[in-house]
């Protein structure tokens, strides 16, 4: 082959060249790559439904939330754990079987329908309390606002399915299952445009239900709530027949309905009405009839969104009608009163979504907001926020350049904020920085001052952020008299520039560039949208409710990048389908939306990602799911947008909402849907979900970090996750995945210093964990390994086995931690635990790596380097590590005079023991001698605070203090260490010396006795036998002692 | 070891041809099928009624890397069991002899051998199974049902629920290819709640003529773990039974003259 032809063919593969070998893979292809979930829950997320009861003495709560999946308390609320994780993760309604509480019941699809609403896809059951579910069917449903089960018959169950939002559908209204959820009948349905918005039965006398059927629709540029197929309905036979009530209920079109039943007085029904005027009704009369009782502000709030009513189990009078806040009537509705003070006196998140009351103690209130989970104790006057819901909806995520970097992004309804991404022992709520306020979306921080932050809140409100002063300054670009209106979309795209440091755009209708920190603004493009006034209609957006809160705002620009190699190349795609192109600046901009293959028209454009390889390449999502177009549509040009290729495949599930591609690796692509992360290695020809510790969640944006090579994934319902180190996943090439086994590359081990140092806060509140305090070993195997060893060894540079690992078995890339330790100290035995837990560290450098499977013996290199941080001279370590060496050396030396020793009065009471007479008393006393000469050096009596210290303990301390520093040890510490060395010293002599004296005389009596004589055993054995010359590892940290340690130790050791 | 796989791979293939019929998979393979696959795999009956006795030796490896040495020593038929474990020089035990569960956890200054609670005793019981609820079921009086052919971290896997005499349940995942167990699943009590725990068996060698694990990963819940890395492992060595006993305390007047 021609060189200059072979190098063509090189610069090819070498750009994002769609010629790649295809790399099949699937979702254990990644194997033990893990996502690890970083939260945060110090604002949680919307909580869409909630169901509750009290079994075995205590309340058990199922949260159900608005894109976050299903959480389960068994405690009432101190600890939550994730049980819907292999599910769709949008919830619209939760029931517990009223007679078995094992079964419940998950009707996906939040039915509280803002813009920004996920999709669901059926209904749910579990018979064993959450820990399995079973899809039940009504797959199309999209949106379930509530389910009933009969409390006469646990095989009678009602769906109350909104359905699509976004286009029409038959699958809702209505259905009945009369089989645990077998099979359906469609019990009551209108038409194809509405829906069930809410459901109640009558518990006293089941076969009473009441509906209320919501004609409605959701556009990319409008809403309409209300419609003739609207109305209210009640049934007496369980649902067979159906009749509509409307005797005292307002006459023309109605809209959502919210639905109650006095529990104490079950002819007593509450019905909020949104119609032209909006009201709450009562019924006295099973429904029969209607008295409008009130318009208070919360009971006409936003009807579409809050369509919660609840009674008070035990007084019928006493209505709540959370809304954007919780307001209470203690008239039958007449009149009502904030729970809160008019919204702001008490710290409560508002929008207020789902309430439960304990109907055995009214006082217990549960009550689910878009900021999460709060319990009353007292009736609702006073509140617990449940810490531990990391349901957070994050638009965007981003990161900075600090050590430990922070994690950045804006959140539906509960503002931006900042944390960072490992802590002292793991990432605590109180960790996370507020940096913006409202619906947040884009942040960024400034590249000149990790003290500037760039942030914004719903419909285009930008804001630039002095953190340490908390001081905001608002820079959104305004209209100068003689132009045009701006118009910004709910989620205005602010993107800084990756070729020009510092350089910002903002996304209007026309693109603005700032160079001055927001100062100042240049408008560097036409109106690049459709401009349609048609799609402009958000002032009547609403339908009988006019709700204008920006989020139908369109004929915006939604995504923008400029590209990394060439600082006059920026694209920019509209909500509205459209995608522009400017190769100089802003000067001239091409529309290449009509050069998409298969892109339906008008389809949001929902990302352009400019490719950091190769200038013409760029790959975009678009997202249609908004008309009810649920496809993944994935495109990559390689040609400045001329031509576009398709990447889409059935393999991706869900609309897409972002792709990335990998900053090191053209080949590997990473894009977000609304189910979850998928991955391809070989340029979008194949595709497969991520799914380690990442459930089926909306994955809306996607962060590559430069340094740590973490990929920081932001999901709209779980938070945010970070899969720590893609390097190995960089490395799967063609040639690997077909290999048995490979070693894969790992970014270096940092030997961080400092740690946690105590907290005793209780298990009530979330805390991300922090990556392993490890060097982390990758490797590649093709499938599981079950036969042989397989293992890791790590060798100094001297060749010296510094420590021989386990291997994880699993098909696809393993992870294994190394913690850059030498294993603990070697302690003589004594009575209580000494701080010597954790090894010394290991010096910086390269370590070999020996991947041993079977037969088969791979070699690579593993580097440890220092804290970037560290505020010690290269020097200062080295000292550290030197006293630490020798202080562990120190013990190993005691280790071994105490060892020897006790052995050989071990012994002399084994033959004592044979014995008789003289010879077993003297060799017991020659015994005793010995065992109290030991105790003179190591504490034997007492235990546990016995306060006692010898030499044991003075040199575990000195070894503990100076082992978990990492710069200089002090002065007082060398001169101690000197001291315990001559105190060492001292003992060796005397140990020499009263065995010199002790041994003969007890071998003679051995030897009188026809037996063989003692010898001590030597060091080098001792050494032999106790690993040493070959040490393995260490490395654990005090908290872990001190929390786990005890109770580990006495856990199941062994199962076969 | 050789033997041991020769076998396994014929005995894989002996099944498929005599059971399944044309080209179907192994989802129609029954549940004595696999038992008897899993059987041949590991060295049959008859090695297993030959095993009165097994030592093994290792470490303990805890999140972090503390390793910690250990010897374990089972007489299979009497169902007793014991580990000793040492750590800073400190040694502890864990014994059920067969009916009683004790252990010597000194860390906390405690040296004498106290009986375990309820939990505890529960898992050293089932330990001290030491060939499981798959090998002689019947006569343990447990209950197997194959629940079917299931993906296991992308391994193709036969889940076997073991539903044990005392009414426990454990699922067993035996790879289709050597019916080797990698996976088991239980529900453990710990301290009076439930935590749900995964053992990732691996590393199989061949022990005088039976097939064994070598490598035991235990995970409790989402977080903590602990590795078994077994070195050397003897099958019918001499056990001196009395070692699974609890030790008398010592009388109170030796601890007053301490």
């Amino acid at each position: 082959m021609h060189t200059s032809l072979k190098l063509a063919l090189l610069s090819l593969l070498a750009s994002s060249s769609p010629l790649s070998a295809q790399i099949e893979i699937d979702s254990f292809t990644f194997g033990g790559l893990s996502a690890r979930a970083m939260g945060p829950a110090t604002m949680s997320g919307r909580v869409a439904a909630l169901d509750a009861a009290e079994i075995d003495g205590k309340l058990t709560i199922y949260v159900g939330a608005a894109s976050g999946g299903v959480w389960k308390s068994s405690n009432g609320g101190t600890t939550f754990a994730p049980v819907f994780d292999d599910h769709v993760q949008s919830i619209g309604a939760i029931r517990i079987d009223p007679t078995n509480s094992d079964t419940v019941w998950v009707g996906t699809g939040e039915t509280w329908l803002r813009n920004s609403v996920s999709v669901g896809n059926g209904v749910y059951r579990s018979a064993d309390a959450g820990k399995t579910w079973q899809s039940m069917g009504l797959e199309e449903s999209e949106h379930i606002s509530a389910i009933e089960v009969s409390p006469d018959d646990s095989d009678t169950v009602y769906v109350c399915a909104l359905g699509h939002a976004w286009n029409s559908n038959e699958q809702r209204g209505v259905y009945r299952s009369s089989d645990a959820g077998k099979t359906w009948e469609r019990v009551l349905y209108v038409d194809a445009n509405t829906g069930c918005g809410d459901l109640v039965m009558d518990s006293s006398a089941p076969n009473v239900l009441y509906a209320g059927m919501w004609d409605f629709r959701r556009s990319p540029d409008f809403f309409r709530s209300g419609g003739p197929g609207s109305g209210l309905y009640r049934s007496l036979d369980g649902g067979s027949s159906w009749e509509r009530l409307q005797q005292g209920l307002p006459e023309g079109e109605l809209g959502r309905i919210a639905l109650a039943i006095a529990p104490s007085r079950n002819s007593v029904v509450y019905a909020n009405v949104e119609s032209k005027d909006t009201a709450l009704y009562r019924s006295d009369d099973f429904g029969h009839s209607w008295q409008r009782m009130s318009d208070a502000s919360n009971v006409q709030m936003r009807p579409f969104y809050f369509g919660e009513l609840m009674v008070d189990p035990s007084d019928h009078t006493r209505v709540y009608r959370p809304a954007f806040t919780t307001s209470v009537s203690e008239d039958s509705g007449k009149t009502f009163t904030s729970l809160f003070g008019a919204g702001f006196g008490v710290g409560i998140h508002p929008d207020h979504h789902a309430m439960w009351i304990n109907p055995n103690n009214p006082k217990q209130v549960l009550l689910g907001t878009d900021g999460g989970l709060y319990i009353s104790q007292d009736g609702s006057n006073n509140w617990n926020f449940a810490r531990n819901l990391p349901i957070s909806q994050f638009y965007h995520v981003n990161h900075d350049q600090q050590v430990p970097y922070h994690v950045y992004g804006g959140l539906q309804d509960n503002g931006s904020w900042a944390g960072p991404s490992r802590g002292p022992g793991g990432v605590a709520n109180a960790d996370w920085d507020n940096v913006g306020f409202g619906d947040g979306f884009w942040v960024h921080v400034d590249p000149f001052d990790d003290n500037i932050v760039y942030s914004e809140y719903q419909g285009g409100k930008l804001m630039r952020i002095n953190r340490q002063l908390s001081e905001v300054k608002s820079i959104a670009p305004i209209a100068r008299d003689d132009e045009t209106k701006l118009r910004f979309n709910w989620n205005t795209p602010l993107h800084l520039s990756r070729a020009t440091v510092g350089t910002l755009y903002y996304g209007s209708q026309y693109l603005h560039r700032s160079t001055d920190r927001g100062e100042s603004w240049q408008t560097i493009s036409p109106d690049l949208t459709s401009n349609d006034p048609k799609r402009q209609r958000q002032l009547e957006s609403g339908g009988l409710t006019v709700d204008n809160s920006t989020a139908e705002n369109n004929t915006t620009i939604y995504t923008i990048a400029d590209s990394p190699l060439d600082a006059s190349l920026i694209w920019v795609g509209s909500d509205d389908g459209r995608l522009h192109v400017t190769r100089n600046g802003g000067d001239n901009w091409s529309n290449v939306t009509g050069n998409i293959p298969d892109l339906p028209a008008g389809t949001w454009i929902s990302r352009i990602e400019a490719s950091p390889h190769d200038a013409g390449t760029a790959f975009l999502t678009a997202d249609g799911h908004r008309t009810g177009d649920m496809n993944a549509y994935v495109y990559r040009t390689t040609d400045y947008g001329q031509s576009w290729t398709s990447l889409s495949s059935d393999a991706i599930s869900g609309y897409a909402w972002v792709i990335r591609q990998d900053i090191e690796n053209s080949q590997l692509l990473f894009v977000g849907t609304e189910f979850g992360l998928y991955i391809s290695l070989d340029g979008g020809q194949n595709w497969a979900r991520f799914q380690e510790n990442l459930p089926q969640v909306a994955v809306h944006d996607i962060s590559i970090h430069e340094r740590e090579h973490d990929l920081i994934i932001g999901t709209h319902g779980r938070g945010i996750y970070i899969i720590d180190d893609i390097t190995p996943l960089r490395a799967l090439s063609a040639d690997i995945i077909n290999d048995n086994v490979a070693l894969l590359p790992s970014k270096p081990g940092v030997m961080y210093s400092g740690g946690a140092l105590q907290s005793f806060g209780g298990n009530d509140e979330f805390s991300a964990s922090n990556p392993p305090e490890a060097a982390m070993i990758s490797y590649y195997l093709k499938k599981r390994h079950l036969l042989g060893d397989l293992k890791i060894n790590v060798y100094d540079s001297n060749d010296q086995l510094i420590t021989s690992l386990p291997g994880d078995k699993r098909r696809g890339i393993n992870r294994v931690a190394w913690p850059m330790r030498l294993k603990p100290p070697k302690f003589p035995a004594a009575t209580s635990l000494v701080p010597g837990f954790i090894g010394p560290r290991l010096p910086e450098g390269n370590y070999r790596i020996e991947l041993i499977k079977g037969k088969q013996t791979l070699h690579s290199t593993v580097e440890l380097v220092p804290d970037p941080r560290s505020p010690h001279s290269l020097e200062d370590r080295q000292l550290q590590q030197k006293v630490a060496l020798e202080l562990y050396n120190t013990l190993a030396d005691l280790t071994y005079m105490l060892d020897s020793v006790d052995e050989l009065s071990a012994a002399m009471r084994e033959h004592a023991g044979e014995l008789s007479g003289g010879a077993a008393r003297d060799l017991n006393r020659i015994a005793d001698k010995l065992a109290e000469h030991s105790g003179t050096l190591a504490v034997r009596e007492g235990g546990f605070i016995s306060g006692q210290e010898r030499l044991r303990e003075r040199l575990g301390e000195l070894y503990g203090d100076v082992s978990s520093f990492d710069g200089r040890p002090t002065d007082t510490q060398l001169e101690r260490q000197q001291q315990l060395l001559q105190q060492l010293a001292t003992a060796q002599t005397t140990t020499d010396a009263l065995l010199a004296d002790q041994l003969p005389r007890a071998n003679r009596i051995l030897q009188r006795n026809d037996l063989a004589p003692l010898q001590r055993i030597s060091r080098a054995d001792w050494n032999e036998r106790e690993g040493i010359g070959a040490p393995n590892t260490a490395g654990l940290s005090k908290r872990f002692i001190r929390q786990q340690l005890p109770s580990l130790l006495q856990l199941r050791p062994f199962l076969l | 070891m050789r033997h041991i796989l020769s076998s396994a791979l014929i005995a894989t293939l002996m099944t498929f041809l005599l059971t399944v019929p044309g080209l179907s998979s192994a989802s129609d393979t029954d549940l004595d099928t696999v038992l008897a696959g899993y059987l041949e795999t590991i060295g049959g009956q008859a090695a297993i009624d030959n095993t009165n006795s097994v030592s093994a030796s290792g470490k303990l490896v805890f999140p972090g890397g503390m390793e910690a040495p250990f010897t374990l020593k089972f007489l299979p038929k009497a169902q007793k069991m014991r580990m000793d474990f040492e750590f800073q020089g400190m040694q502890a035990v864990s014994a059920y002899d067969g009916a009683q569960g004790w252990s010597v956890m000194p860390f906390m200054g405690k040296t004498t051998a106290e009986p375990m609670a309820d939990d505890q005793l529960k898992q050293a019981r089932d330990q001290a199974d030491f060939f499981g609820p798959l090998v002689n079921h019947k006569d343990k009086g447990h209950t197997l049902e194959l629940v079917g052919v299931t993906d296991i971290e992308g391994t193709e896997a036969y889940h076997i629920k073991a539903t044990k005499a005392n009414a426990d349940v454990e699922d067993w995942y035996l790879d289709t290819e050597y019916y080797l167990p990698f996976r088991v699943e239980a529900v453990a009590t710990m301290m009076g709640q439930e935590v749900a725990t995964t053992t990732t068996l691996g590393d199989y060698k061949e022990v005088d003529g039976l097939l064994l694990p070598y490598s035991i990963q235990v995970n409790f819940g989402n977080d903590a773990q602990q590795g078994i890395v077994i070195e050397a492992m003897q099958l019918n060595p001499d056990i001196d039974a009395s070692i699974f006993d609890m030790p008398a305390t010592p009388p109170a007047a030796e601890n007053e003259a301490d």
